[in-house]
This record gives C-alpha cells, structure tokens and sequence, in this order.
C-alpha cells in the first residue's frame, strides 16, 4: 500500500488516564478513496481523526498522513488535510467570506488564491448567493456546506469529515454526498465519519469500524459482510413450494437461510450461488424468482454489535 | 543753579544786617545820629569794570529825616550813580532806628589807566551833612587764590579698600567762588566729590570769598587692580584760579577666591553609596597670592566627603587650581537634588563658599533586577513553550 | 517522548493577530467602552486645562499637570482615571477570548488550519492588545492635542519623553488585566463565570485593596504603631503587600512620570531628606530608575499571568 496511502497509521493509541479512548489502531487509506469509519459513540473515532490531524498526541504508536507525521510536522500535515468537525462553528458576526478567508489565510493561501476559490468553493457547494451574509443568518446545513466550502478552498489531499450529515434533511443530505463523492473526483481521499451506514455504505470505498477503541473490522462493505455474516454474497430466492428453505440449505456453499415473508428467501452464500440455486430448485419448486443482494451495512452493523454484546455477557 | 545760589546768598547778606541792627540797638544806645557808612571805603577794581559799592544810611534813635543825594566828588571821566532798590535815586528818607542801603554804580571811563580814583558821596539834610569819600584803585585785582590740604595724602589698602582723602578747599581770593572738582586718576579709577560727611556727589561747590570746606575725595578701584603705589592729582578750579593736591595711593596685593564648579558649573551628579568625583575649580581673581587654601564641605547627614588636595599651598594671582572632591552619598539617599556646600580657607581670613546641587542618582541597579524579572518571566515562557508548545 | 515538532510555533501569528485586532476594533462592545473612556478622560483632562488655564501661570510640567489634577466635580484624575477604568476594558476585551471559540465551536476548526494554539493564544493576546493600545495612543494624542489648542503652548521634550513612559506604562498596565481575564476565560468555559471572577479581581484591586492591606499587614508585621511612633517594619510590609496589586504599581509609576518633584515612592526617613531641595524635579532618567522596578513588574506579571493561561490552554483537549 506504501506508494498511494495517504493515510497510514501503525498502532495508535491514545490514553486519558486509566481509560484506553484509542486501543492500537491501524488504519490505511489509499489516495482518492472514501472510507467510512463506524462505531457507537464513544468508540474512538473522532479520537483518532484528532490524532491523524496532529490535533491531539497519541500516546503511542505512529502515523503518516499526506506524507508527514502529524506529531511531528503537524503543520504539514493540517496543510494537507481539510478538516469539518463533527460540531462546527463560524464566527457569528463575520461574512461567510471573512470566514474562510480567515481559515484560508491560516492555511497558508494569498489573499489572491483566495480570491479566485472563494466563489468557485461558495457555488460548488450551493451557497454562491449568501457568500457575503453574515453567518449568523446561516441555517446548520448551510454552516455544513460552508464548512466542506472551507475544504473545498484548501484543495486539500485528504478531506477528514467527522459526522457531516447529522444534521441535514434527507434532500441535504443527498447533495452533500454527491459533493463529497465530487470531492474523490477532484482526486481527494476522504475519512468520513457517520452514524449514517446507509449513507456510508452509498458513497464508501471500504469502510472502518470501531467498537470501544479498537478498529474490529475494515475493509469493503462486501467483506464485512463475509466475515460478520459469514458469507459475503446475499442472494435473494422467491419460489412457492414445500421446504424451500430446507431444498435452499442443501446447496453447498450456502451458510444461511433467512425467510423473508411471503415466498421470498434470503440466503448468505460463500459465493455466487445463483445458478446451483437455479438448478437445485427448478425441478423440485416452482422457482419465481432469483436476485442478487448487496449486503447491508446495517445489517452487518446490527450484526457484529450484537455478536459483540454477546461476547461480553 | 549756579543763579539761584547767588541769590540764596543776596538773600542772607540782605536780612543780615537788618537783624543785627535790631539786635545791636539795645547795647549800643548811646549812639545816637544818622550815619552814612560803607564797608569797604577803599577797594581795588580790575580796570574797566563797572562797581557797585554798597552804602548804609543809618539812623540811630533820631526822628525820621530827609537827605539829599549826591556825588559831589567824581573822579574825572566816571560815572557815578547813586541806586535805591535798583533805580537811580536823589533823596532819601531815614526812619528812626532804621537803615536804607544804597549802592553807588562806578563806571570809569575807558581807558582809565592805574591809580587812585576819589569819589564823595553827600547826603544832606536838615540838620546834617554827611560825606562819605570812597577810594577806587584800578589795577590788578588780588589774584584769585584756591587753596587745598589734605592731611593724609599718602593712603594704603588693598584693591577692595574705600579710600578716602579729606581734603580741605580754601578760597584765598577776594571774591565768592564756585570751585569744580576734578582729579587725574589711573585707568579705571574712578574718584568721587562728596561733602564731608555727607553723601551726594559733586563735581563743583561754592565756597565764600575766604572761606575753606572739606571734601571728601573717594577712590574706587578695579579689584584685580595689581599691587603697587598710584599716583593721583586732584584739582580745584574756578575760572580764575586753581590748586593741585597730589595723592597717592598704596595698593597691597589681596588674594580673592572663588570657589565653582568646572566650566563655571554648580551642579553635579553622584550615585547613592558610590563615590562620585567632583572637580572643584578654586580661582584666584585677586592680586596676591592665596596661601595655605583648606578644603571643607558641609554636605547633607551620611555623606563623604574628601577632597584631592585636601590643601593647597598656594594658588598665584590670576591662576586656578582644580581639586578634585570625591563625595559618596549615603547609601539610603533618594534620588533628587542635595544641596551641598564646599568651602576654601585660605590665610588671611579668606572664607569663600560655594552651593553645589548634587544630583542623586540611585544606582541602576534596580534596572537590571527588573530586567532580570522581566527575562525570568521569558525564562517560564520559554520553558512552558518547551513543555507545552506546538500543540 | 516530547518529540520535538517542526514548524514554527508563530505561524499564523499575524493572521491571527489582525484578525482579533479587527474583531475588536470593529465589536460594539469595545466602542461602547472606549466612548466612556474617552469622553470620562477628555472630560477630565478639560476639566483640568480649564483649572490651569485660571490658576497656575507658569510652571514647567503644564502638561503633565493636565494628566494629574484632580478637578470637581470628577472625582478622578485622568490617571486615576485610566487606572480604574483600563481593567475594565482589558476584561472586556478578553474575558470571552478562549472559551468563545469553544463554544462557538471555532475551535477545532481553526486549530485544524496549519497553525499550532501558541500562534491562536499569543496571537489572541496581541491583538487584544494592540487594540487597546490603538485606543490608548489615540486618547494620548487627544489630550495632547487638546492641551496644544487649549494651552496654547507645546510641550517640552522632556514632557514628551515622560509622557511617552506613561503611555508605555498604561499599556503594560493594561496587559496585566488581559492576560488576567485570558487566563480566566482559558480556566472557565462559560463566558459569563469569566467576566464575574475578572471583574471581581478588579473590584478587589481597586476598591478592597486599601482595605485588605492594613488587615493583612498587622496580622504580619503587628500593629502599625510602636513606642517610638510608626514601626518602620509595617511600613515596608504593607508597601510589599499593596504593590502585590497592579493598580498600586500603576499607580505609582504614573504618579513618578508625571509628578517630576516625586523623589521617592515609598516611606522615607527624615534623616534621608536632610539637604535635599525638596521641589526639585527629578532627571527623566532617575524618574525612570525610581519607576523601573514597578514597570518592570507589571510587564512580568503580564508575562506570567499569560505563561499560566498558556499552560492551561496547552493542555486543553480541543474537544471537550
């Protein structure tokens, strides 16, 4: 992964006194690619974005992030890094274009270069006609869309958004994914943070997922779903008959068998079953149906919490 | 001025006799008649001169009487008139126990030559006839004469002594007098007329015709006049005559010192409990040497003070000697001005002083302290910048 | 373990800088506050003008005499004045300045741009107090001005260099309160508790401090009085005690600067005036030498205070 990684952590960890918030993290994230980081509250997540910015030390462990270390050049790091915290603020009584002009010359742009992104940022985000209000008359959603406008200024090579869509409306909502997948187009990787898995699971390479400081599972939605679910393939079956679901079981390479209600089956495969499911029910059922389902994300979620929970008890 | 005491003296020759008549009345009434009298029935005139000889028609103790004036006696070629209150009279009436002056103008004629002129002038009355011959002689008038003495022409003293010479004026002419004073002095002297023992200057005085007055002549000097003996010549003149009095003066040479700071200054810095130098400049200005000069100061409580030669031996006429005072003021003294006050004795009673303000300076090293706070103060910055910083 | 990071610490310094300073500048709340002290102090200074102009010919401080009159009806002088009211508007100007990023939640989002906090904090702080010292060089030169036109003469240098160590001094003075109210709005998050314990340390230094003095120097030093009159021992603590405060240090600073006859700023004994020319003025320089422990204080106490709300700041987690 060493050539593209723009993000490339080695066992992070972070110690608040007696409680371990981050527990040996390692994380990659390829140039370009969108991956979603998961997990309950308090799981560690905005810890370790916090540590990958250089905006909180790590007790141990190492990382680079757009080719730096951020403990030891946090500067290069954060030039590099478009941050949107997961609360964000403006100041009230300024434009939104004295705001991020603010940040801009913070990170290091000319007052020409700011210029020339400001409006370009402001438009590609939906907010060209309130560039020049004062942000106090700023909605939240708009403050989001200013915040990832902030982004867009800095052209940054990695974009970290810590729960950008928490307080949009579903119509918000849907833009600011499609700004955010605008923003791997322009070849930026982005780390987004989300309760969202629908969303995360909509515009994510691979995803993250954290469970009391510890990175449990990562990797594509599909591979999740293969290690959670034990299988990564879902393959939805609609046949009328007697003991489908037994018939469904059978087939080798099947590990579950799920009704769905009605005559719909859903069954977890090792690997793309449908044509010895095909096979094993068109002679023995009337076999109305046959599709292919992603995993859902949720459900690998609803899953590994579960099976977590019932670990610990 | 010079009139109006001509006419003060008219004044008091006119009341005299009047009084002395009144008051010569009562001793002499055994004298009885009438008198025509003159002082002076024979006098000396400069030829070509018109006198006036003053007449006295006196009348003791008898009743008022009527006299006819006349010259019957005039030299040959004068002119002889006969003046009551300022005009030309021809009678005269005497009251008892009274007196009439007179005046009789002479005017010779010109050219008349040396020698004895006889006149007679003749009142005649009822019962009397009176003849008063007078005798003019024309010839060289008595010279004027002006005398002048001093007792103590020759005078000793320094160059700040107030020299004084009485001198005592005496008009030896015929003739009241109106004397101007002068005197030929060095350089830069200066003399001055008084009166004796009074005070308003003068540069002429009226004596009487025989008669002295006292003056008192004084010289000034310049201070740094050098020893030695000055010659002067003081004068009394009238347009008539003169007189000279040579004086002289012996000056002794006299040290005078004076005490300031260099460049005439009399002020001075000193830090709190260090010594400080002070270069104290002692100058002669006088005309004697300065001997055996002691140096002492009067200098505020816990002050030091000492000084580089603490003695001179001596300090020539004219020359300086700087002496260089070390003070130190008292550790605790505040900042600000002192006052201090440095003194020269030197023999002969010579006591000079000198006020200095001293300037206090309190050490700066109170400034590098706060420096030094100021930079730990950095120092924990610093420090906590390594501790905490960059985050 | 404190691996030393690369980048320096003032990055975005100027940045910051200007934009607090304009933040400032432009805030109602400064105007507001800067409108009483200009109209109270210009009110002051005219007051005493006036005075002058009736009752004191010649004297060669007239312009100094402007700053230290005290004239009915304001109870105050212009430095008295300034002392009392500058603490309010350094807290004003302060009070807010880290826990409002907080709360407004800039914060982070500041903090993410390539700068590290010592560059937000120092640069928060100078522009505080640059824009107090905008306002205290503009009041400066209004007095001055005011004293040109009223006065009809111009002040003299060394007036001019004693009036300039005054300004320097209001300005430390000033730096004092904002690093204390910096420190304040660093270790309390809610704003108003900020402002309350800032201004309640004003109110104790500059109403309570003559009160506390006596209180905390008997129970030190013992009574005030001994056998033999004032105990000398007293005298020195309770000086040590009063200049614990900055308005006492100000104070005294500018009563020196601006009072050239002030020789000494503590108890004097009689013996130590014995052949003094009492009246005289001091040199500038020694005026200088007698107020630089005071001013040297004051600016260490603004760095201290600063070093503490910089620690505390430091070791702030950004979200907390």
């Amino acid at each position: 992964m060493a050539g593209d990684a723009v993000i490339e952590a080695r066992g992070l960890t972070k110690r608040y006194g007696a409680n371990l918030a981050v527990d040996h993290v390692d994380l990659e994230v390829a140039a370009g690619e969108i991956v979603g980081i998961l997990g309950p509250n308090g799981s560690g997540k905005t810890t370790t974005i916090l540590m990958l910015l250089g905006l909180t030390e790590p007790t141990s462990g190492q990382a680079i992030v757009a080719g730096f270390d951020p403990l030891r050049d946090p500067l290069e790091v954060k030039r590099r890094v478009g941050y949107l915290p997961d609360q964000i603020g403006f100041y009230e009584n300024m434009s939104a274009r004295d705001n991020l002009a603010y940040t801009g010359r913070l990170a290091g742009l000319t007052r020409r270069e700011i210029d020339e992104r400001f409006e370009a940022a402001l438009d590609r985000v939906g907010l060209g006609h309130v560039a020049h209000a004062r942000v106090t008359t700023y909605s939240q959603g708009m403050r989001q869309r200013l915040g990832l406008a902030e982004i867009l200024m800095k052209r940054p090579s990695v974009a970290v958004l810590d729960e950008p869509t928490t307080a949009l409306d579903p119509h918000s909502t849907q833009e600011f994914l499609d700004m955010i997948r605008g923003l791997k187009a322009d070849g930026t990787a982005v780390l987004l943070s989300s309760h969202h898995l629908d969303q995360v699971q909509s515009v994510c390479d691979r995803v993250a997922l954290f469970n009391r400081g510890r990175l449990a599972l990562s990797g594509t939605v599909t591979e999740l779903a293969a290690r959670v679910l034990g299988g990564g393939y879902v393959i939805d079956v609609e046949a009328r008959g007697d003991k489908v679901p037994e018939l469904l079981a059978e087939i080798p390479g099947v590990v579950r068998v799920q009704p769905l209600g009605g005559d719909r089956y859903r069954v977890d495969g090792q690997r793309d079953l449908r044509a010895a499911i095909a096979r094993h029910l068109a002679e023995r059922v009337e076999l109305t149906g046959i599709y292919y389902a992603t995993p859902s994300l949720n459900e690998v979620y609803a899953r590994y919490f579960q099976e977590a929970r019932d670990e610990i008890e | 001025m010079l009139k109006r005491l001509v006419v003060v003296a008219f004044l008091v020759a006119s009341a005299g006799p009047a009084s002395h008549a009144t008051l010569a009345a009562e001793p002499n009434q055994a004298i009885s008649g009438v008198f025509l009298t003159t002082r002076y029935p024979v006098l000396t005139v400069k030829a070509g001169e018109t006198t006036t000889v003053d007449l006295s028609l006196h009348n003791y103790k008898l009743p008022p009487q009527g006299f006819t004036l006349s010259v019957p006696e005039i030299a040959e070629g004068w002119k002889a008139t006969l003046l009551g209150g300022g005009q030309p009279v021809g009678a005269i009436e005497v009251g008892p126990d009274s007196d009439e002056s007179l005046q009789l103008r002479l005017e010779p004629p010109s050219g008349a030559g040396q020698g004895d002129y006889h006149f007679t002038v003749e009142a005649k009355g009822a019962a009397q006839d009176l003849k008063l011959p007078i005798t003019v002689t024309v010839g060289k008038e008595v010279p004027a004469k002006l005398k002048m003495t001093t007792n103590f022409p020759d005078l000793r003293g320094t160059a700040t002594t107030a020299f004084k010479y009485r001198v005592t004026v005496t008009n030896d002419s015929g003739r009241n007098a109106t004397i101007n004073m002068t005197a030929d002095a060095p350089k830069n002297f200066q003399v001055n007329f008084t009166e004796a023992y009074g005070s308003q200057q003068l540069t002429s005085i009226p004596i009487e015709a025989g008669k002295s007055k006292d003056l008192d002549a004084s010289v000034s000097l310049p201070r740094e006049t050098p020893a030695g003996n000055y010659k002067m010549t003081i004068h009394a003149r009238t347009e008539q005559a003169s007189a000279d009095l040579p004086v002289s003066l012996t000056i002794l040479g006299q040290p005078r010192l004076s005490v300031s700071g260099e460049g005439g200054r009399l002020s001075g810095d000193a830090y709190a409990g260090q010594d400080s130098q002070l270069t104290v400049v002692l100058h002669n200005d006088g005309s004697e040497a300065a001997r055996d000069v002691e140096m002492s100061a009067t200098a505020p409580e816990g002050w030091k003070t000492s000084f580089d030669p603490k003695t001179v031996p001596e300090i020539a006429a004219g020359k300086s000697q700087n002496v260089k005072m070390t003070m130190t003021p008292s550790p605790r003294a505040i900042a600000g001005d002192y006052q201090m006050t440095v003194r020269a004795n030197a023999s002969g009673g010579i006591d000079e002083s000198a006020n200095f303000r001293i300037t206090v300076l309190t050490s700066t090293l109170w400034g590098a302290i706060g420096i030094a706070i100021i930079a730990v103060a950095l120092l924990v910055v610093v420090f906590a910048v390594a501790r905490f910083g960059r985050r | 373990m404190k691996s030393s990071r690369h980048g320096s610490p003032w990055t975005g310094l100027g940045t910051v800088v200007a934009k607090e300073t304009a933040d400032h500048l432009s805030s109602a709340r400064m105007r507001i506050l800067e409108a009483l002290v200009f109209l109270t102090a210009l009110y002051s200074a005219y007051l005493a003008i006036q005075a002058i102009r009736q009752t004191i010919g010649e004297s060669p401080f007239l312009f100094l005499r402007l700053l230290t009159m005290t004239e009915d009806p304001l109870p105050f002088s212009f430095i008295g004045l300034l002392g009392f009211l500058i603490p309010l508007v350094a807290i004003a100007l302060a009070f807010d300045s880290v826990n409002g990023e907080f709360n407004r939640r800039t914060l982070s989002r500041v903090l993410a741009q390539p700068i590290y906090r010592d560059a937000l904090l120092l640069g928060k702080f100078l522009g505080a107090l640059l824009s107090l010292t905008i306002a205290l060089v503009a009041l400066w030169l209004l007095v001055i001005g005011l004293g040109l036109l009223l006065l009809g003469l111009p002040p003299s240098t060394e007036e001019m260099v004693r009036m300039l160590g005054f300004l320097v001094a209001t300005i430390a003075y000033g730096g004092v309160w904002l690093a204390l109210a910096m420190l304040f709005s660093v270790l309390f998050r809610a704003p108003a508790t900020a402002a309350l314990a800032a201004l309640g340390t004003w109110l104790l230094f500059s109403l309570f401090w003559s009160i506390i003095t006596p209180i905390v120097t008997t129970l030190i030093a013992g009574p005030p009085e001994g056998i033999l009159g004032p105990r000398l021992i007293y005298l020195d603590v309770q000086q040590i005690i009063d200049r614990l405060s900055p308005n006492t240090l100000y104070a005294e600073t500018a009563l020196a600067l601006l009072q050239p006859a002030t020789r000494a700023l503590g108890p004097v004994l009689l013996s130590q005036l014995e052949g003094a020319v009492l009246g005289a003025p001091l040199p500038v320089t020694q005026s200088f030498v007698l107020i630089w422990p005071q001013l040297t204080g004051l600016i260490a106490a603004t760095i201290l205070i600063y070093a503490i709300a910089y620690v505390l700041f430091q070791r702030q987690e950004i979200r907390a």
